[in-house]
């Protein structure tokens, strides 16, 4: 059993039947990106995004995003503290919750824009510049923020620039109605996140990402990505396509699958349709409003994988 | 055309316009005044600091000065030659440099040096020139190309050149089309223009100095190939082409210009007459080159009553023309006439009373004229004469001079003395200007007369056998004749003296000459082959080849070739148009999935390999073990391995996927 | 071209049916025309003054030359046109624009896999842009200012190319089909709404200033900033005088009507409509719109700003 394995293993004993997300969160950390969950709330957000810290020995913060969440209350502030001793003061640096491994931004879509670019520019620079300061971020660094889908009164989604910084974005769902049964006659869920075993050490993590970009993508898999990234710039009716950051991401998102799926050391088209409605639907979403099917599912029935 | 504003000129052209132009100027060094190379150098110094933005165009007034200055320049040295309006063209092109700011000027720039590249070929049509003008063409047709190039990228230089080559090599088999099949019509017009340069040759007054003069020429005559009859013995290699029949006292010349007679038709040598082809070379004269007696056998040559063949125009170009010698011992035609007799025994009065008192004396000891010419003959052996290039200056009577006194001199000397002689005793005789001789390419079978082989000798009337040839020069150096004249002279060390770097002079070294001749070989079978196709070998070259007796078929011939040129053309567009043909692998699998199809399967795009065996093995679940080694081996090939490119894989992929499909149809048959 | 004028109608009519508007075509036989041009004429009269020249001189070299130029300018003619054949034109994803505006159209050229040279394109009087390709997919730009709303009307573009000798102009119109979205020209006037169901009311624009509920970070300080706004603890630790800022969340919402401009022309209303949705949009608020046979409810964001603007610029007044 491979540590991948027991990893997803732990994993799913707490979060119940959704087998493929959890593979999707583990795939878009080894591929170094950030992951956006939209989904209703109480869908099991939280417990995947603590499971995933827990099992894999990283440090686990949460910020539930308000209206009033300033971009303070993210990174952090730096406190004018008097020594009692020496009557001597001086301002010292109180880190915020952005600083740990994993990162739970919570209803993302609630809070202020200001708020909300903060959290962005820490996640795609991976350091803190407050007050001229400029501070690392731990390795890895991962944020997994939430979304709330129906839109309401109060909320600020992501605009689509701000989405293209989040490697993959999935929805949990609801659950089967055997996994249902098995939540209500377990325990709660939380707590067994609280208590999973850790499976990797840091070292192993950061071997496993570096095994991600290993993986051999043949000129056969480059071509059918290519022909879906010209699909969507040059023939589906989208108002825009992919961009070649989009393309860069799928790309190494379905490299993190195939190592998360089976090991494999090198790419095959399926690993891109599997990954396809995680890095894709949220980048083009906009772009496609008219259509009433998911881009993913466009693109699917219409790239031909062999040509 | 739709543009308002006329494109500029690309920057990166405008070297390559200078180059090509300096190029094909270099070729006519010689034929225009030097001075317009300084305007070259100074226009192209101008256009460079204009290009580099030192400095501006020249205005309105400073063109127009040079515009007039370099015309009255011109103007003033023309002489309405080939080469003044030559550099008329030449100055036009480089002072459109001046003002070459568009794209449209460089059209015309360009324009003027193809047309000048082309004038080049009235001055010089070796092979080793056409070589040169080649490449002219090339840079020019690279000029345009780049001009039209917007690649910026490195190599583009290479990338022109290479297109210019391309260019010229597709255009070939049309052009040869055209070359071989665009009727050949004579000159529209009589006045056109002629090159100063002075042509060597026979004049039509013979002055013994300017033989002497001819015979330090290794300029080519003419090249003779004679048909299967083959080559006359050295000693009757007697090249007519003028009869002297005129003395002054000075010299002879051509007084009378007999009849000419022209052939109606183009005719066949008779198996009687041996044929032979000559390629002269332009005399500025309208006289041609045979062997008596010759009878003409193309319609654009006429014979006169003196045997010799004519043109109706002079030959200021390289002239190909077939002749026959008759072989049968003919009667003379017909008698003289009063006037011919006149004309034959004409002498100044009071000139060479010696010579003739020596004609006079011998005439008395001889029975008939024929021994009496023989005594006349045996007196240039008998006594001491020599054969020299460099005799001495001769008296008033100089034919007195000649015999009784220096008794050295060449062809011109004897043959005149001789002639002098005959008629001073009532024997018509004759100065007859040509050549003699000439050097016999064994390999390729022909004969190369040069200017050195120029010759004079006598014809003689009796009235029995008509004209008959004597060679008084015979008499005195058997070699000039045998064997030509720089064994001739072999003593005096004069052949081609004065002529340092003449490759004739050293005949002696064997590589060199071995040089030479194949240099020579080549020459000729140019002219042969390229410069003297004319309206006649047009002909021929239709009739024979491809069977054609009027020349309205090679139209038809060209317009077929056209229609051809563009089916091929567009056969072409089509292929590179048509969409891409699917990879052998692609078909291989296009076949299983419309084999599959009658299965129920139906394909659906966006399918990887597997999912779609997937499929089929529910479809078919019997065939399931090989499906699987089938989708196992195409992904292994495609996504594991990632050698598309591995043909041998490639064949193993398409045999099983064969495999398969030939598997599919068992079951469903 | 007389009769240029009288000619057109039945030109484009022609044009039409042969090169139809579309989003991407291939060019090819159908779509290309060549003809020599003025270059291509003067070549002629050299290769006449040539022949006749060679004629007089019977100078077989220079007969050669002659024909082998001329056999010269019909390889050219078929390279000029296989240049241009096989590039695939493709309108790409224009961005909406309004009317009066000046919006870059991109445009793809697909190269196929031999080299084109020298291709330049634009509207028939202003042909600019010159590019070449080697197998790659090369994005140019047109610029239109459509003259009225609804979707893009791009003239008839042309193609042409000269390479490779310059002696004919290969070409093509193409009208692409660009399906981009002229609105209508926006109007700033005065906002007349409803709130909510209620009764019609104006506001006047009024210019957001930093506002003082919650505090969002410093700024430089800027003269006419409040003695309550200057962040005093930053100063007094020497670092020069800020500004806190703050940040004042607005939630307006307004209901846009058709009816609220009644006595105006179609045109006029429909771009103050459009101006009030891009100020209603700037101003962060909710906003609806209201126009015969279409109802845009109360809503907010980019989505909904497209949507409202796309409902104006394909308004027909009939309402359906």
């Amino acid at each position: 059993m491979t540590a991948i394995q027991s990893v997803l293993g732990q994993l799913n004993q707490v979060i119940l039947g959704k087998e493929n997300q959890t593979k999707l969160a583990l795939s878009c950390l080894l591929a170094k990106g950030h992951l956006l969950i939209e989904d209703l709330p109480g869908m099991g957000k939280t417990t995947l995004s603590h499971g995933l810290a827990s099992v894999l020995g990283l440090s686990y913060n949460r910020i539930q995003f308000t209206s009033d969440l300033l971009p303070a209350d993210i990174l952090g502030v730096s406190i004018f503290e008097q020594d009692p001793t020496s009557q001597q003061g001086s301002f010292r640096f109180h880190p915020g919750p952005v600083f740990s491994q994993v990162l739970l931004a919570d209803e993302i879509n609630r809070a202020t824009p200001k708020a909300q670019s903060a959290l962005l520019e820490a996640m795609e620079e991976a350091q803190v510049t407050i007050e001229g300061e400029t501070r690392p971020l731990p390795t890895p660094f991962f944020v997994i923020a939430t979304q709330n889908p129906i839109s309401s009164s109060g909320t600020f989604p992501l605009p689509e620039s701000q989405l293209d910084r989040f490697l993959m974005c999935i929805e949990l769902g609801y659950p089967s109605e055997q996994a249902e049964r098995l939540l209500l006659e377990g325990k709660d869920q939380r707590e067994i996140a609280k208590r999973l075993k850790t499976e990797l050490t840091l070292d192993k993590l950061l071997a496993l990402q570096e095994q991600v970009e290993q993986v051999k993508a043949s000129s056969s898999v480059l071509d059918y990505l290519q022909r879906i990234v010209a699909y969507t710039r040059y023939e589906a009716g989208y108002q825009y396509g992919l961009s070649p950051r989009g393309a860069l991401a799928l790309l190494r998102s379905a490299k993190a699958w195939a190592v998360v799926n089976d090991g494999r050391e090198y790419l095959v088209p399926e690993d891109i349709q599997a990954v396809l409605p995680a890095v894709v639907d949220h980048r083009l979403s906009q772009a496609a409003a008219s259509n009433k099917q998911k881009v993913s599912q466009d693109i699917l029935q219409h790239v031909p994988v062999l040509q | 055309m739709t543009t308002k504003e006329p494109l500029s000129l690309p920057r990166h052209a405008l070297p390559w316009v200078l180059l090509s132009q300096s190029y094909v100027l270099m070729q006519l060094v010689g034929h225009i005044p030097y001075w317009i190379y300084a305007l070259f150098v100074l226009a192209v110094g101008w256009r460079s600091l204009t290009h580099m933005g030192r400095l501006s165009y020249p205005n309105s007034y400073i063109k127009a000065v040079v515009v007039v200055a370099t015309s009255a320049a011109i103007i003033a040295t023309s002489r309405f030659d080939l080469e003044s309006a030559t550099a008329f063209l030449v100055a036009a092109g480089i002072l459109k440099l001046l003002e070459m700011r568009h794209l449209k000027d460089l059209y015309v720039v360009v324009f003027l040096n193809f047309f000048i590249q082309g004038i080049v070929f009235l001055f010089e049509q070796s092979i080793g020139y056409f070589l040169i003008a080649l490449i002219g063409v090339w840079l020019l047709i690279s000029t345009l190309v780049l001009a039209h190039y917007s690649d910026s990228q490195k190599g583009r230089y290479k990338r022109t050149t290479k297109m210019a080559a391309q260019l010229m090599l597709l255009s070939l088999p049309m052009m040869l089309v055209l070359y071989f099949l665009f009727p050949r019509i004579g000159p529209l017009w009589g006045l056109t223009l002629q090159s100063n340069k002075a042509l060597t040759g026979l004049s039509d007054q013979m002055n013994p100095a300017d033989i002497a003069e001819l015979s330090q020429s290794a300029e080519l005559a003419f090249r003779v190939t004679f048909d299967k009859q083959g080559i006359p013995a050295r000693q009757e290699l007697y090249w007519r082409a003028l009869v002297l029949d005129h003395y002054t006292g000075r010299q002879w010349r051509a007084q009378h210009t007999p009849q000419l007679q022209w052939p109606m038709s183009d005719q066949e040598p008779t198996p009687e007459q041996r044929s032979y082809e000559i390629i002269q070379e332009a005399t500025g004269q309208n006289w041609l080159f045979s062997m008596a007696p010759a009878a003409t056998l193309e319609r654009g040559i006429g014979i006169n009553e003196q045997g010799l063949l004519r043109t109706r125009r002079p030959v200021f170009q390289r002239k190909r023309y077939q002749v026959a010698q008759d072989l049968t011992e003919a009667l003379p035609a017909k008698q003289l006439s009063d006037f011919e007799r006149r004309t034959y025994l004409q002498l100044p009065k009071g000139y060479n009373p010696k010579a003739q008192a020596l004609a006079q004396e011998l005439q008395q000891q001889s029975a008939t004229e024929l021994e009496l010419l023989d005594k006349l003959m045996q007196y240039f052996y008998q006594q001491e004469f020599s054969y020299t290039l460099k005799p001495q200056i001769l008296g008033k009577n100089e034919i007195d001079d000649f015999l009784f006194n220096t008794k050295a001199g060449f062809c011109a000397h004897y043959a005149g003395a001789l002639t002098f002689m005959a008629r001073s005793v009532g024997i018509p005789a004759r100065v007859v200007a040509g050549y003699q001789g000439g050097e016999w390419n064994e390999t390729e079978q022909y004969l190369t007369v040069r200017q050195y082989d120029a010759h004079a000798w006598v014809e003689i009337w009796q009235p029995e056998f008509g004209w008959l040839r004597y060679d008084p020069t015979a008499m005195v150096a058997a070699d000039r004749i045998e064997f030509g004249l720089e064994q001739a002279l072999a003593e005096e060390g004069s052949f081609m003296e004065g002529q340092l770097f003449s490759m004739q002079k050293y005949k002696s070294v064997a590589w060199l000459n071995k040089l030479r001749i194949s240099l020579d070989t080549i020459n000729y079978q140019w002219q042969r082959w390229v410069l003297s196709y004319d309206n006649q070998r047009q002909k021929g070259f239709l009739e024979k080849v491809l069977g054609f007796n009027h020349w309205q078929q090679s139209l038809y011939i060209i317009a077929a070739s056209f229609i051809v040129f563009f089916l091929i053309a567009s056969v072409l567009l089509w292929w590179r148009l048509r969409a891409a043909k699917p990879s052998p692998f692609i078909q291989a699998w296009q076949k299983l999935q419309t084999r599959a199809q009658k299965l129920g399967v139906q394909p659906k795009t966006g399918e990887t390999v597997t999912q779609y065996c997937n499929r089929l093995i529910q479809a078919c679940p019997q065939h399931e073990a090989l499906i699987q080694s089938t989708a196992q081996q195409i992904n292994q090939w495609l996504y594991q391995d990632d050698s598309p490119d591995d043909k041998a894989m490639q064949e193993a992929v398409i045999e099983s996927i064969k495999h398969l499909t030939k598997q599919l149809s068992v079951q469903k048959g | 071209m007389i009769n240029a004028k009288f000619w057109q109608p039945y030109y484009q009519k022609w044009l039409n049916k042969r090169i139809p508007k579309t989003n991407k075509i291939k060019l090819s036989h159908r779509s290309v025309f060549i003809v020599p041009n003025a270059a291509g004429g003067l070549y002629i009269l050299l290769l006449v003054l040539m022949l006749i020249t060679s004629i007089n001189y019977q100078n077989n070299l220079l007969f050669g030359l002659t024909f082998w130029l001329f056999s010269l300018s019909l390889v050219a003619m078929i390279l000029t046109f296989r240049n241009l054949a096989g590039l695939t034109v493709i309108a790409g994803k224009a961005q909406p624009c309004f009317v009066g505006e000046k919006s870059a159209l991109p445009v793809l050229f697909e190269t196929s896999s031999s080299r084109h040279q020298g291709i330049a394109f634009g509207y028939a009087k202003d042909i600019s842009s010159y590019f070449d390709g080697n197998g790659e997919t090369i994005q140019k730009f047109l610029y239109y200012s459509p003259a009225t709303r609804g979707y893009f009307d791009v003239k008839r573009m042309r193609v042409e190319t000269r390479f490779p000798l310059g002696l004919f102009t290969a070409w093509s119109w193409l009208k692409l089909d660009f399906s981009a979205l002229a609105y209508p020209q926006p109007e700033f006037v005065p906002f007349i709404f409803s709130e909510g169901e209620g009764e019609e009311h104006t506001e006047h624009a009024q210019l957001t200033v930093s506002g003082d509920q919650d505090f969002y970070g410093l700024r430089e300080y800027q003269p006419g900033d409040s003695m309550r706004q200057i962040a005093w603890k930053q100063l007094a630790k020497g670092r020069g005088l800020v500004s806190k800022e703050f940040e004042q969340p607005q939630a307006n919402s307004c209901m846009f009507e058709w009816d609220s401009l009644a006595p105006l022309p179609v045109e006029v209303r429909l771009s103050r409509l459009c101006g009030w949705v891009l100020q209603a949009h700037e101003k962060s608020w909710q906003y609806g719109l209201k126009l015969p046979g279409v109802q845009i409810p109360l809503d907010y964001g980019l989505k909904h700003k497209e949507q409202c603007l796309t409902a104006l610029a394909l308004f027909n007044g009939k309402g359906a």
